[in-house]
């Protein structure tokens, strides 16, 4: 089994005898695609980068339309998951009902002109069912996704090259 | 042990590794406590850099990785300034096409500014001449039909790119009555950067040899403390070197050192006096000389030859027997003056050395190295597509730097030298020179004493030092 520390709301959580909370199971599977879906992160080196995949994206709105946002996102969270599924494959101590086993069902719906959300629903090893409803992705937030990371042709989403972005 | 300091990767994975150990069921990958290992790592990581930089600031081993500003107060904590290089020097001539009136005085005042066309490079006079319409013959300069006079002047700034080509300062800055133009006959020299890190570093590793100049060491510390990067190489001849020292015979057994410097620093002096009548060799105050600029009697240029000491064992000394030599032997209460340039760290620093006082001190002798001109003649091709003239010029200038320190040819510092050899030097333009197709070494000798036409040449390496000689050609 293994475990780490409760995150809501981007903090940790204490119980009321003030000690951090542990999360194992099912509700560490649902933190860690949370946390999959909100940093773009490897678990392999190069390390830890801040901001979503789902905001790696060309400055130009009108490419995204021509693509099709809808894909972008799919593969996105997709790309997601399946990094969260090989990390678990790389730890000996993830149990069957935080292991998951496959992507039943991911669908991307358009909500406003930039506005989109997703439903997600992955199984784990126990058959459990994890779900993710109601993620909201907006692509006209100015999150610098993967800045970080220095890819100079990656822009958040509403910004030209010529204005700087913020870090 | 020597600090290695790691990456924030090699620290984060330290401290997942640490973490598992401990707890293997807590997930350090991923989730709050990789962040927080993420966040210690960083933190870390930069602690280490930090202490692994200190740690070159303790070792001063690689100086070009320090910070300007910590080498520099390390320099300080020894008593030793990194200086701020030295401003160039110039002869400027000002002249007017209009004959000076009789009478009249016309005076170019020191402070009076001139520079290169663009304005960039401003020069400033630093000694008030005066034009006297009266003999303005003097002044004649029948080549260019006009009137001049000559002075020195100053870079305003440091920088050894103040060292301008010789025409090219031509403006006045501001206006200068009666006179018409100025230019600079001679190329300005002298001019300076300030001292490079790893010099600078040498510099306080002498410095901690103490005060003592009985000592071989502290005798460059000493001369550091004259002008912090003034030379570009120094050697050391100890009286127990009979083979190389030159003065055995005038130590009546006494401890001495000949020390020679590679160095371009020169200053000008004036040197005037009364004749007493009959005098034609008139010796120089300050020696070594490097040059003489004029010399006057009762205030009118006269013909002369400047003879440089090359004979004798104190050649390129402060006691050296350079001379000024007039044609014409001066007559009683004649008052004559030289304007003349001398190689100012060597006198500077035999100054110094001779004013430390000791029951047992050395007899030390300041020398400048002995420039060994090489006759280098090479027959080369060069591939299709390069330009003939820029690759000889190339070639022309790796070769100078070759000889200026052939184990990493540099074009800014010289260095003594022991030996060159024609197979490695031949190796070297290859590497150094792009376009060169074919190079065949035709010549490669030094001039005073080569006896074959390639061969390796041996110098003393305490004393001597290549020039690559004007004769030699390439093609």
């Amino acid at each position: 089994m293994s475990y780490t520390m409760k995150c809501d709301d981007g903090d940790l959580i204490m119980d009321s005898t003030g000690r951090y909370r542990a999360v194992f199971g099912q509700e560490k599977c649902v933190q860690d695609i949370a946390e999959s879906l909100l940093n773009n992160y490897d678990t392999e080196f190069p390390m830890y980068y801040n901001g979503s995949l789902l905001y790696e994206i060309d400055h130009n709105p009108a490419f995204v339309e021509a693509i099709g946002a809808e894909a972008f996102i799919h593969a996105a969270v997709n790309e997601s998951i399946e990094r969260l599924m090989d990390s678990q494959e790389n730890d000996e101590y993830v149990d069957a009902a935080e292991k998951i086993n496959h992507i039943q069902q991911l669908m991307v719906r358009r909500l406003g002109i930039m506005t989109y959300t997703f439903y997600l629903l992955a199984i784990t090893e126990d058959d459990s069912d994890v779900t993710v409803d109601d993620f909201v992705v907006s692509l006209a937030q100015q999150l610098p996704a993967s800045l970080a990371q220095g890819y100079s042709n990656f822009l958040p989403a509403g910004q030209t090259t010529d204005s700087q972005p913020f870090v | 042990m020597a600090l290695v300091p790691r990456s924030i990767d090699e620290v984060l994975s330290a401290l997942r590794q640490t973490r598992s150990d401990v707890d293997p069921y807590a997930d350090s990958v991923k989730g709050p406590i990789s962040v927080l290992l993420y966040c210690y790592a960083v933190g870390l990581s930069r602690v280490e850099q930090h202490a692994g930089y200190l740690s070159t600031v303790y070792q001063m081993e690689r100086a070009d990785e320090l910070a300007r500003d910590d080498l520099d107060n390390l320099g300080r904590n020894y008593g030793k300034n990194p200086g701020a290089g030295n401003p160039a020097r110039v002869r400027l001539t000002f002249w007017m096409q209009s004959r000076p009136q009789a009478g009249k005085i016309y005076n170019v005042d020191a402070g009076t500014l001139a520079s290169t066309p663009d304005g960039r490079y401003i020069f400033s006079v630093i000694r008030t001449v005066l034009l006297t319409g009266d003999s303005a013959d003097l002044y004649y300069n029948a080549d260019l039909q006009r009137y001049e006079i000559s002075t020195t002047a100053e870079a305003t700034a440091t920088g050894d790119d103040y060292n301008i080509q010789a025409g090219n300062i031509s403006a006045f800055i501001g206006s200068l009555q009666d006179f018409d133009g100025v230019i600079n006959n001679a190329a300005a020299t002298n001019g300076s950067d300030p001292v490079g890190p790893t010099q600078f570093r040498n510099v306080i590793w002498n410095s901690m040899q103490g005060l003592n100049v009985n000592l071989a060491g502290n005798i460059i510390s000493a001369i550091d403390r004259v002008d912090t990067g003034g030379y570009d190489d120094v050697s050391l001849v100890s009286s127990t070197d009979i083979q190389t020292f030159s003065r055995l015979k005038h130590l009546n057994g006494k401890l001495g050192y000949n020390v020679y410097l590679l160095t371009d620093r020169v200053e000008d002096d004036y040197y005037s006096g009364t004749a007493q009548g009959g005098e034609t060799d008139l010796y120089l105050p300050r020696k070594p000389v490097n040059s003489v600029e004029y010399c006057t009697v009762d205030g009118k240029q006269v013909p002369f030859t400047f003879s440089s000491d090359t004979t004798t064992i104190y050649a390129g000394s402060t006691l050296s027997s350079d001379k000024v030599l007039l044609s014409t032997p001066l007559l009683p209460a004649q008052v004559f003056e030289i304007h003349y340039y001398y190689y100012s760290l060597i006198y500077d620093s035999t100054q110094v050395l001779n004013n430390y006082s000791s029951p047992f001190r050395a007899d030390i002798l300041v020398y400048l190295g002995r420039p060994v001109p090489i006759f280098i003649a090479a027959s080369i091709s060069i591939s299709g597509v390069q330009d003939t003239s820029s690759v000889l010029s190339d070639l022309r200038s790796a070769t100078t730097a070759y000889l200026n320190y052939p184990d990493a040819p540099t074009y800014a510092r010289r260095r003594f030298v022991s030996s060159l050899d024609p197979y490695d030097y031949r190796e070297t333009m290859l590497r150094m020179v792009g376009g060169l197709a074919k190079f065949t070494l035709l010549n490669f000798f030094r001039m005073d004493s080569g006896v074959m036409d390639v061969e390796t040449i041996t110098l003393d390496g305490a004393t001597e030092y290549p020039v690559l000689s004007p004769t030699s050609y390439f093609g």
